[in-house]
């Protein structure tokens, strides 16, 4: 699991959990993997992104590197800053942990890099 | 109403579970990656750089590849195809399209292809589109594709169905894209496309698809295969429907197909006619159609308007009498595992029938009443206990009183989903029962409802038989003598019932009495249609109406086997398999299936009665009714069981050759006389009911299409005469005692009666082999529950033993109906004797989890060996010449039957002491009735019988010696370790895929058949399963006994096969050898290798249905575009900004 997906994951669907975000993580098994850099690509997903969460996640994991804490205005034009955040998004892999929901504690297993979203029939 | 809808929502949910998402996950490495859709592709492409973009339902990935400036997450239900998707290197996660777990507007696209038609409710369908439209950011842009009602080369008539999956998946596979012409070219694409989510939502309920059309389809669905036909049913519960849609995932489609059906056909012979054409049609393609799915959800959210039903015509009454019927059919796998119950049911409502016969007008509303909470009461058990079986056989007298004790039951072991299904039958009933009052006095309208009542699970089938006996016997009232005769076999009955439940312990009594039941009525109907014959004169009429007795008890007992299997499947599917569950269904199934044979004998009666001036004299039903019952009963009972059996096929086999030499003209005097009106009580009835038949035969021929024509003639009639015929023979058999069997030289008029009556002797020998079968299963089950593994094997080669039986003597029917039986007959004999050695193994055996695998298995089997029949009738007519030959091979067989024997001995001497004997034992009594068998069958009958007999023989053979294989195979496994039970599990599992492949081969070949193909199709499946079996030696030899016994091995073992491959190749080569004959042999084969057929539920959508959808459920998706491609309708939506005032 990527770090990108982790920042659009919640548990909201949980019964009784209303906002669900972000989702805690514990990691067992971190995987670096390469991604070919795409700056325009990056470029546009930031805004879209959470940024407080995906730091957040990624310091919670030991890879935020020297990601500001907070979004840097020029990013578009920032190529080193783009490549920082390429790496986190893209090129960090949870291979194996859990998935905290903030509000109910609840796990959601990463197995093999695929987290189980999946919800008991009591749980929705 | 929130009850009905959460009753409806289980239901569904069951539904998606077993038939949507199970099956992704059996078939998740089967799917091909297809191609992009075009327009899929190139919508992908043109969104801007960095898009993000959820795939939902996004299978194997195939379209999180595409456009590598986009970040696309793929989500799939399905976890081993989000496996395969993430080794592409894929962002996978699991989750339900109705959870998503994605922020609100987190997307700027959402993918949604083929999901949203795996969603069995609107609600859940509009469910899923309004999470899809949730995670889509406004302005973004959602693709929705869902499989289009309207399709080129396929057409559904409704829009609930099952379609077998594993098929177009093969045909992807191997085709790669090209769609070849037989396989609809949308399923193709679909499947490939698509392996994606189980369930999405959309779809309205569109009033439109149940009815009249449907109807057509609907019949389609049950022949093809029973326990594929059980899912259509609509009021299921849903334990019944989890429990059909795990048969159909175990593979049952091609299932003996036409056989079970029949039970409808009684009810209504109007719509069937169509229906079995269509069965007959093209098994593997035919989507199996799921009638009022939400309907009769939203049916009874909407209200009680029961009294909307009024302003109903008659149509929707037939139409109900159509779901009843396909309820009934589903129900009557779940039945299986109380037989003893239902058996016990069985009689008490015919007790109540005769009884409350003055009452019976006021009773009907009562009944339903009775019969509704009994229904839920009796499901819930089956389902939660074995036991409980056997305690409400003593129960039934005092019917309210069980009813209450059924329940406290219940409410201990019931679940919330079964506390919901109670609840759902409930209303349905009370719905019905105000219908019901209404239209009392029509009785098809009333019988209708009841059916619809019951219908609601799998056990009300028991009631329909219920109501149709009474009313029957109200018909019947008019003919005083006759409603009298019968009460009192009735009461006979039930009392020998009771007392031999009394005196034995109640498993072993259970086991024992259920065969005992089926024969008894089925006894009593053979001398009614005897007498009715007689009386009528005309030999044509006999034995037309033989044939019409025949097509009811082939109903019966054809559903067994499948059923069992389907319920062992679904156990198995299910994953969590116990014991006890696995034991039920297949007892249920026989229970059900002897239940079925009553009431038609009932309908006949009434109506015989009424046209045909009653032969027999009053005085002489009674003598039959009373003690011959009781003496059956108790003499079973007491009585070993296998020396029963034997005796039984002794004197079926006598019986059968006297048959043969007797001619028509004196059968027809003999039954003329006294004896045959002993009997005489039912077989009015039975006449009536073979004139519906007829009706319907014809019918269908009219309405039969040029392709099916063939096939739903050969097929679908010919397997319903000889499974009747087999009930009748086996009633015979049981109820003659050995003496009269070697007495068979002479001529006494009673025996001749039976005979003629018999001339489906042999097939009346299969059914006993059946019952055989079923009882030894209960037995092992209920000895050692523990040895699941064991018996489930053994289940399944019994049942697969059976099947081909069946086969065969439907084969010889077909072919000849008085020379055939001789052969059943032996099968039969050499079928019990190798369940008895199968329950030997049984105990040897120690392993539950391959329980569940081996039940899919079975499953497998039971369904080729439906097409084995219908290929055998075709070479029956040449095999003639070759027959002979087999003969020679006949000793070879022996031979071989005892080295076979001797492995055993082997084998269980390692084992233990108690195992050796047991088996020594079943053996000798197997070898004895064949010897047995042989000497009079040689005397009496032709070269041509004997060579039959031989070619029975030496199967039978090849089947004990792939049940010695098996022991050894089991034995081994105990020995060596619980780590080999598992690796033989994985080797199940890993089978049944490969037996899937075998069936697409299968199926590819059948499409290239246009007409005669079957030696091409058998042979290219053969092919199929040898190649993936490895242990199969050669190719040609085709024969059965090499595709079972590797598929066997490769299921146990792979290492054990090769030795004993040889002899049965050689064996089945030559003995067999005839064209014909091998031929048939090889579908059995088939069977027995299992290939499995997954069914995939499918709401197929109408033109503008998904359009409609979004328009009226989600507000905030607009729908850009709408297009129709790749037989699927496929919708571009932006989401928008929605302002509310």
């Amino acid at each position: 699991m990527k770090l990108l997906t982790h920042n659009m994951l919640t548990s909201k669907c949980l019964k009784g959990v209303t906002v669900g975000y972000p989702l805690g993580i514990v990691a067992k098994d971190i995987k670096l993997c390469v991604v070919d850099f795409n700056s325009e690509f990056i470029a546009r997903i930031i805004p879209k992104l959470d940024w407080a969460t995906l730091w957040k996640a990624a310091d919670s994991i030991g890879h935020v590197g020297e990601l500001p804490q907070t979004l840097i205005q020029d990013f578009e034009t920032n190529e080193e800053f783009l490549k920082k955040v390429h790496h986190v998004l893209l090129e960090v892999d949870v291979i194996n942990g859990d998935l905290l929901c903030p509000e109910s504690g609840r796990k959601f297993p990463i197995n093999d890099g695929i987290p189980n979203m999946l919800l008991n029939e009591d749980e929705v | 109403m929130s009850e009905s809808e959460g009753e409806q929502a289980a239901r569904s949910v069951a539904l998606e579970q077993a038939y949507v998402h199970e099956v992704y996950e059996q078939c998740a490495e089967k799917t091909a990656q297809g191609r992009h859709w075009p327009r899929i592709y190139q919508f992908l492409e043109e969104l801007e750089p960095g898009a993000l973009v959820c795939d939902i339902g996004c299978g194997n990935g195939k379209y999180l590849s595409v456009n590598q400036s986009i970040f696309k997450v793929g989500v799939d239900r399905c976890k081993r195809l989000t496996d395969i998707a993430r080794e592409k290197k894929n962002e996978v996660l699991i989750c339900d399209n109705l959870a998503l777990p994605f922020r609100d507007e987190s997307f700027d696209a959402v993918l949604s292809i083929a999901v949203v038609h795996h969603f069995a409710t609107t609600e859940r369908r509009v469910h899923a589109l309004k999470e899809l439209a949730r995670v889509l950011r406004i302005g973004g842009r959602l693709v929705i594709s869902v499989w289009a009602m309207e399709q080129r080369h396929r057409k559904f008539e409704s829009q609930d169905v099952l379609v077998p999956w594993p098929k177009a998946y093969c045909l992807n596979s191997s085709v790669n894209g090209t769609r070849t012409s037989g396989v609809p070219y949308s399923e193709e694409t679909l499947h490939c496309d698509q392996p994606s989510k189980k369930d999405f939502l959309i779809s309205k309920r569109t009033s439109q698809r149940k009815c009249r059309s449907r109807s057509y389809w609907i019949d389609p669905i049950f022949s093809p295969s029973p326990s594929t036909s059980s899912l259509s049913s609509p009021n299921e519960t849903c334990y019944s429907f989890f429990r059909r849609a795990l048969q159909k995932l175990a593979g049952g489609k091609r299932a003996p197909g036409s056989r079970p059906w029949f039970l409808e056909s009684w009810h209504n012979g109007r719509d069937r006619p169509h229906l079995e054409h269509e069965d007959s049609g093209d098994v593997d393609d035919i989507p199996i159609e799921l009638r009022r799915l939400e309907d009769i959800g939203m049916a009874n959210n909407k209200l009680p308007d029961t009294l909307s039903v009024k302003s109903k015509s008659l149509g929707d009454i037939l139409e109900i009498q159509r779901l009843d019927l396909v309820r009934s059919r589903s129900s009557i796998p779940g039945l299986c595992s109380t037989l003893t119950s239902d058996l016990f049911l069985d009689e008490h409502s015919e007790n109540n029938s005769s009884q409350a016969k003055p009452r019976l007008v006021k009773q009907k509303s009562h009944f339903i009443e009775d019969t509704c909470l009994e229904i839920p009461n009796t499901a819930i058990q089956e389902l939660l206990k074995d036991l409980p079986d056997f305690q409400i056989g003593p129960r039934f007298p005092v019917r309210r009183g069980n009813v209450h004790k059924q329940s406290s039951m219940n409410e201990e072991l019931m679940s919330a989903d079964r506390l919901r299904e109670k609840e759902r039958v409930r209303q349905n009933i009370t719905k019905q029962a105000s219908l019901n009052e209404e239209l009392i006095y029509k009785r098809k309208a009333f019988e209708a409802f009841k059916d619809s009542i019951y219908s609601g699970t799998a056990t009300k089938r028991f009631q329909l038989l219920k109501s149709d006996l009474t009313n029957r016997i109200k018909q019947t009232t008019t003919d005083k003598v006759s409603g009298l005769s019968i009460r009192n076999g009735f009461v006979k009955m039930l009392q020998g019932w009771k007392s031999t439940e009394s005196e034995f312990p109640p498993q072993p009594v259970n086991v024992v009495n259920i065969p005992k039941k089926e024969s008894d009525p089925i006894e009593r109907r053979l001398s009614r249609e005897d007498g009715s014959d007689s009386s009528k004169d005309s030999s044509l009429q006999s034995d037309t109406s033989v044939d019409s007795e025949d097509s009811f008890a082939s109903v019966i007992y054809v559903p067994k086997p499948e059923q069992v299997e389907s319920s062992t499947r679904q156990l198995a599917t299910t994953s969590a398999p116990p014991s006890p569950r696995i034991k039920h269904p297949p007892d249920l199934t026989s229970s059900r299936l002897k239940m079925i044979p009553m009431s038609p004998l009932l309908k006949q009666f009434s109506a015989g009665s009424k046209s045909l001036p009653p032969p027999s004299p009053p005085g002489l039903s009674p003598r039959t009714l009373g003690p011959t019952p009781r003496a059956f009963f108790g003499g079973f009972s007491n009585g070993p069981f296998k020396s029963l059996i034997s005796t039984e096929k002794n004197s079926a086999d006598l019986k059968k050759e006297e048959s043969k030499k007797n001619s028509e003209v004196e059968i027809k005097k003999e039954e003329v006389k006294p004896p045959a009106p002993v009997k005489v009580d039912k077989p009015l009835q039975d006449e009536d009911e073979n004139r519906k038949v007829r009706l319907n035969q014809i019918k269908e021929l009219l309405k039969q299409k040029p392709g099916f024509a063939t096939r739903c003639t050969k097929t679908a009639f010919p397997l319903v005469r000889r499974a009747s015929t087999a009930t009748t023979g086996r009633l015979e058999t049981v109820t003659r005692p050995l003496p009269r069997l070697l007495s068979l030289e002479l001529f006494n008029p009673e025996t001749d009666d039976l005979d003629s009556d018999s001339s489906g002797v042999s097939s009346p020998e299969s059914v006993g082999s059946v019952i055989s079968v079923i009882s030894d299963e209960r037995f092992t089950v209920k000895v050692k529950a523990t040895v699941e593994n064991s018996t489930v094997e053994s289940v399944t080669e019994s049942k697969e033993k059976t099947s081909v039986e069946k086969i065969e003597t439907e084969e010889d029917r077909a072919y000849d109906l008085l020379s055939n039986t001789s052969p059943t007959n032996i099968s039969t004999e050499t079928s019990s004797q190798s369940i008895r050695l199968l329950e030997a193994a049984a105990h040897v055996a120690n392993s539950i989890e391959d329980a569940v695998e081996t039940a899919i298995k079975l499953n497998m089997q039971v369904e080729p060996t439906t097409q084995r029949s219908k290929e055998r009738r075709d070479s029956l007519k040449t095999s003639c010449d070759d027959l002979q030959e087999l003969l020679d091979t006949k000793d070879v067989g022996k031979s071989w039957n005892e080295e076979c024997r001797q492995h055993l001995i082997d084998f269980t001497e390692k084992l233990s002491e108690n195992l050796i004997n047991d088996i020594d034992r079943y053996c000798q009594s197997s070898k004895l009735d064949l010897a047995d068998t042989k000497n009079p069958d040689v005397d009496a009958q032709g070269v041509a019988l004997r060579t039959k007999v031989k070619a029975s023989k030496t199967r039978k053979y090849s089947e004990l010696a792939d049940t010695i294989a098996w022991l050894k195979s089991s034995g081994i496994e105990d020995k060596e370790a619980k780590d080999l039970l598992r690796q033989s599990q994985e080797n199940i599992l890993d089978f049944v895929l490969v037996s899937d492949s075998g069936e697409f081969v299968q199926e590819q070949s059948r499409k290239d058949r246009p007409l005669l193909g079957f030696c091409n199709s058998v042979e290219s499946s053969d092919v199929g399963d040898s190649a993936e079996n490895t242990t199969s030696i050669s190719e040609e030899s085709g024969s059965i006994l090499m595709t079972k016994l590797g598929s066997t091995g490769s299921l146990q073992q792979p290492s054990q096969p090769p030795e004993e491959n040889p002899r049965c190749t050689e064996n089945f080569n030559e003995c067999s050898m005839s064209a014909s004959s091998s031929q048939e042999s090889l579908p059995s084969d088939q069977n027995g290798g299992g290939a499995i057929t997954y069914h995939q539920y499918y709401h197929v959508f109408r033109e503008g249905e998904l359009d409609q959808l979004i328009e009226k459920y989600v507000e905030n998706l607009h729908v850009i575009s709408s297009y129709y491609d790749h037989a699927s309708w496929c919708i571009v939506a932006e989401k928008v900004q929605v302002w509310t005032i």
